[in-house]
């Protein structure tokens, strides 16, 4: 019902006399290049508002192509019909503003449903665009103010950018992120599959990112800058305060802010530039953990002939980090058949660390398990340094027209230093106690290196290939299990070396045809899942048929293996990806799009099960369908008077050990009213369904309605 | 053999040859400048020679980036912008041919990006381009980028939209996008985000062309600042290996993006490690015997081990 009154609403005010115009100089627009329809098309697609996925649609490599050909002659929009672009180049000010109302019914886990679209009904600006670009202006040249949606979605974003050329640049970027997750089976200690003991992992916060970047140009050769961003998110969840051998699910409240300064200066010269930019950034985690009922917690089962219980429960987390870095980026082109280029990064970030934490109730003392109290009060302090420093150097030699030789170092240090004190106060009775003090510290060094050289051949205008070497290693220093028989710290090291080879073939004018593959033997790793002996496979096509008809395969392969008798690992992942794309007449009246990847994970490895330490295999598998698709059509409705409709949609249905299906259908129809607003309406659908995690399933109906209007 | 070696043998071998070569520079020289390589015979014909046919393109060039060269006395191009890039046009002014014009159309990406780069190699986004995967694959600037168009067409404007960006990546990376319509995902289709975000399309140092935050720190701590740190007890994976050792940072039909579809396999999988020799040695350790596996509240270690990115009080990442 409600979607036939989104349809209905702008055909009805249609029908209250919106009036056509005459049909003008028909013959110019017949004359318009099919290539700029091409691109008209695909950005069509595209720039549909308040839609997802599969609308934005990718261009064809061919249009690419068009948009660098001469522009053919301008097509006058005399016909009433959807505007696929707000154009004007030439006025001062222009853009569009999208406004609509969305409907929502919904069936199925509500939880579910806000961690994976999280959108809702009511009004909403979907879409903005607004452009100011004043002929004679002393302050500014253009500037662009982009907004989508905002009015209570989940995902806000603005950006604004002005430039005065010559003088300055200003780019402002914001987005407010929701970040809802509470999944039930995440983090979920009722029996697997089961919703009865809900997630104890959940989290309902906003992640809001501000940044800035004010560029000077006081001439062409130096071009000071500064910058300043805010990263923070803020909101509440459920976190379980850890008292073993009990859990107790709390109230949290997040709330985290990230300030970051830097500012800095380029020089560029003919053949030599270079970066110098000085930052500092101020961290703050403020999160606080509470309580105020009686809590049993996770364990079901009495322990030593008492039932544990948490009556009062806090914990106060005042976290601040600082930071400062030093970075310095070169490149030179000292001889025509040379580039140079390296960089030089270094930052030492520290963190202050305090807690403050107070149980009460029926807990078992963390020195002796034998012992149970009626409370304990903790105070812990930290601090935490982190010296970094990365460097990087690259070479290029262009040994003739046909040949290049790459040559590129790399290499990253750093090391962590935690020292800690934690006061512990123990209440046997309500007036009894005892004080422990502990202090430790913490370290975790890592290095690694990378070389890599590669000699780039252009046999022909055809064929390029390619091929080299790479090396890479590293050592690690980090805290062994405590359950470790051996030192306290594990030093580990890292190596691996292997070749890389590759090549593009163009062997007619619409075939391309990209190979890459990487080769590398691992010697060393750290971890029993890190890469070892593993290869990388890409292999992509594009065929650009006659009568606009693309096609498009990729391939993609990975595989790693680790043969050492303790580990046995073994994974391997492979999509093949195939699109399609027919835009008959450049798409002006008919566009279809689709693509379809069938993928695979596949992963076994042996690890020791805790309780009898006897081996066991994790086998891991993922086999994966998705496909998008997308019909848009123009609606000839009347002699001079036509809409849009496009229908499509995307599915995921996944097999192996987590099956899943997930299906976003959707359709919009696009009517225009005036030369200045248009009307569209839009429907959707978000289905999933889990065969082991039935609990987690949800369907949604969604139905927008709204104006799109044109300055 | 130390392996570490080889490239550098290489490099000084390729050097040497370099220096000894006789005129290998003037190849590399007559590649650099195409605009320049037949200049003997053609003519610069100045802009408005070209506005004479391509108006419409002349026209939207004033409002192009690019039309500062059209004035600006110190880059040598002034009057004369087209043919910075299209070379001497006096040959293609009589004739009308295509073939008579430079056009990336008819470029090997290799020349294309050297047309480009003349300018715009020395710039902050290149440094690290060799390194890149874009530039060893031979993707020219022109795949991404367009250099005419105005308005919204315009390559600068549609970038300014993550949804832009989204469109344009995907148009070769179709497998990534096609995990993005995994229920598990970064917000990119509804256009919250862009590839951008975390990749740096033209360049970057470390692997998978990822963005860099706050110096050097991969560009996933700019939106999670919090599990940048650094933490008085680190887990050493999130320092030493990419976030991608556990989760799909794309889209996963996993919660949380994880690689695995239960936590205890994703932890367990590297905390099951005999003591191996030196050789061998990979880090992870034992789980406790108390972890009974058969009970379910010890197959969700997150539950208890919260802070898996780093604590800052507790070893055991506890709390």
């Amino acid at each position: 019902m409600r979607f036939l009154l989104a349809i209905a609403l702008p055909l009805a005010l249609l029908a209250q006399g919106a009036p056509i115009p005459k049909e003008a100089n028909s013959s110019t627009s017949r004359t318009a290049s099919k290539k700029l329809r091409k691109v008209r098309a695909a950005k069509r697609l595209a720039a549909a508002p308040g839609t997802m996925a599969m609308p934005e649609a990718a261009k064809p490599a061919a249009v690419t192509e068009a948009a660098q050909e001469p522009a053919p002659q301008k097509e006058a929009p005399q016909k009433w019909e959807v505007n696929p672009e707000p154009t004007g180049t030439e006025s001062v000010f222009g853009g569009h503003i999208d406004i609509g109302a969305r409907w929502v019914t919904r069936a199925g886990d509500f939880n579910t449903y806000r961690s994976l679209v999280n959108l809702s009904q009511g009004t909403r600006l979907t879409n903005g665009q607004l452009r100011l670009e004043p002929q004679d202006s002393r302050l500014l040249d253009s500037g662009l103010l982009t907004m989508t949606a905002w009015g209570g979605d989940p995902y806000n974003t603005g950006r604004l950018d002005l430039v005065k050329r010559g003088v300055y640049r200003l780019n402002s970027t914001y987005s407010n992120i929701a970040m809802f997750n509470a999944l039930p089976s995440f983090a979920n200690i009722g029996r697997p599959g089961s919703p009865l003991f809900f997630n104890q992992r959940t989290m309902d916060t906003r992640i809001r990112n501000y940044d800035n970047e004010l560029t000077l140009f006081p001439g062409t050769r130096i071009m000071p800058y500064v910058g300043f961003s805010r990263n923070s998110s803020y909101g509440t969840g459920i976190t379980p305060l850890v008292l073993p051998p009990n859990e107790y699910p709390l109230r949290n409240v997040i709330d985290w802010n990230l300030y970051e300064v830097r500012g800095g200066i380029r020089v560029e010269l003919n053949r030599f530039h270079a970066t110098v930019e000085q930052g500092g950034r101020r961290f703050a985690d403020d999160q606080s953990v509470y309580s105020t009922e009686t809590l049993a917690g996770n364990r079901s089962t009495p322990y030593l002939g008492q039932i544990l219980s948490l009556t009062n429960g806090n914990q106060l987390y005042r976290i601040r980090g600082e930071a400062e870095h030093t970075k310095a980026l070169v490149t030179a082109s000292p001889w025509n058949w040379l580039d140079l280029s390296g960089s030089f990064v270094r930052s030492r970030p520290k963190t202050y660390s305090e807690l403050n934490q107070i149980e009460k109730g029926r807990i078992v003392d963390p020195n002796n398990p034998l012992l149970l109290l009626t409370g304990t009060t903790d105070y812990f302090f930290g601090n935490a340094t982190m010296p970094h420093v990365s460097g990087s150097g690259a070479a290029e030699a262009r040994l003739n027209s046909r040949i290049r030789v790459r040559e590129s170092w790399e290499t990253d240090r750093f090391h962590t230093t935690g020292i800690n004190t934690l006061r512990s106060i123990q209440f046997f009775t309500p007036t009894a106690s005892s004080t422990l003090t502990f202090t430790g510290g913490e370290r975790l060094e890592v290095s690694r290196h990378r070389q890599q050289i590669e000699a780039i051949w252009d046999v022909s205008k055809q064929l390029t290939i390619r091929g080299g070497h790479r090396y890479e290693w590293g050592r690690s220093l980090m805290r062994a299990s405590t359950y470790s028989q051996g030192s306290r710290y594990d030093r580990l090291e890292m190596e691996r070396q292997g070749g890389v080879f590759g090549f593009v073939a163009r062997p007619v004018k619409r075939v391309s045809l990209l190979g890459d593959l990487e080769f590398i033997d691992g010697i060393k790793t750290y971890y029993r899942t890190g890469l070892y002996d593993h290869t990388r496979l890409r292999f992509q096509t594009r065929f650009e048929l006659p009568k606009n008809l693309f096609f498009n395969v990729n391939y993609n392969r990975l595989t790693n293996e680790n043969p050492n008798p303790d580990v046995k690992f073994w994974y391997e992942a492979d999509a093949i990806t195939g699109s399609l794309q027919w835009l008959p007449g450049g798409g002006r009246n008919t566009a279809i799009i689709a693509e379809y990847q069938r993928s695979k994970v596949r992963s076994d490895i042996d690890f020791l099960y805790p309780l009898g330490l006897f081996p066991v295999a994790s086998n891991y598998r993922d086999y994966a369908h998705t496909g998008t698709m997308l019909i848009d059509l123009r609606l000839p409705l009347a002699r001079r008077y036509s809409g849009r409709i496009s229908a499509g949609g995307s599915f995921t249905t996944t097999s192996g050990v987590r099956p899943t299906d997930y299906y976003q259908p959707q359709g919009r129809l696009v009517l225009p009213v005036t030369p200045k607003m248009e009307f569209f309406s839009e429907y959707r659908y978000f289905g999933l369904s889990q065969t082991i995690h039935v609990f987690e399933g949800f369907r949604t109906h969604m139905y927008m309605g709204g104006v799109r209007l044109l300055m | 053999m130390k392996f570490r070696y080889v490239p550098l043998i290489a490099a000084i071998a390729w050097a040497g040859w370099l220096a000894a070569a006789p005129g290998g520079q003037e190849p590399a020289k007559k590649d650099q400048a195409p605009a320049a390589a037949s200049a003997a015979k053609k003519e610069y014909v100045g802009s408005d020679t070209c506005a004479g046919c391509h108006d419409e393109i002349h026209t939207g060039f004033k409002k192009n980036a690019h039309t500062i060269l059209e004035t600006n006395k110190r880059r040598g191009w002034e009057g004369k912008a087209c043919e910075s890039c299209h070379g001497p046009g006096s040959v293609h002014a009589e004739s009308t041919s295509a073939d008579d014009i430079l056009s990336p159309k008819n470029m090997t990406p290799a020349a294309i990006d050297q047309m480009c780069l003349a300018c715009h190699k020395n710039q902050q986004t290149q440094v690290g381009r060799i390194q890149s995967g874009h530039a060893r694959n031979s993707v020219a600037c022109t795949s991404c980028h367009n250099v005419h168009k105005t308005g919204e067409e315009a390559s600068a404007r549609q970038f300014r939209r993550p949804a832009g960006v989204n469109q344009n990546c995907r148009q070769c990376h179709m497998d990534v996008w096609a995990s993005f319509q995994k229920p598990h995902r970064h917000p990119l289709p509804e256009g919250a985000m862009s590839c951008t975000g975390c990749h740096n399309p033209h360049a970057s140092f470390i692997n998978r062309n990822m963005r860099l935050a706050s110096g050097q720190q991969p560009g996933c701590f700019q939106c999670h600042s919090d599990k940048r740190g650094p933490f008085v007890f680190e887990h050493a994976p999130v320092r030493n290996e990419p976030c991608t050792i556990c989760h799909e940072a794309h889209g996963s039909a996993n919660p949380r993006m994880m690689t695995r579809h239960e936590v205890a396999n994703l932890c367990l999988e590297c905390h099951s490690n005999i003591q191996s020799p030196p050789q061998a040695t990979t880090a992870g350790g034992i789980a406790i015997a108390t972890h009974d596996l058969r009970l379910p509240r010890w197959r969700n270690c997150t539950a208890c081990h919260q802070k898996v990115h780093g604590s800052n009080v507790n070893g055991a990442m506890l709390r």
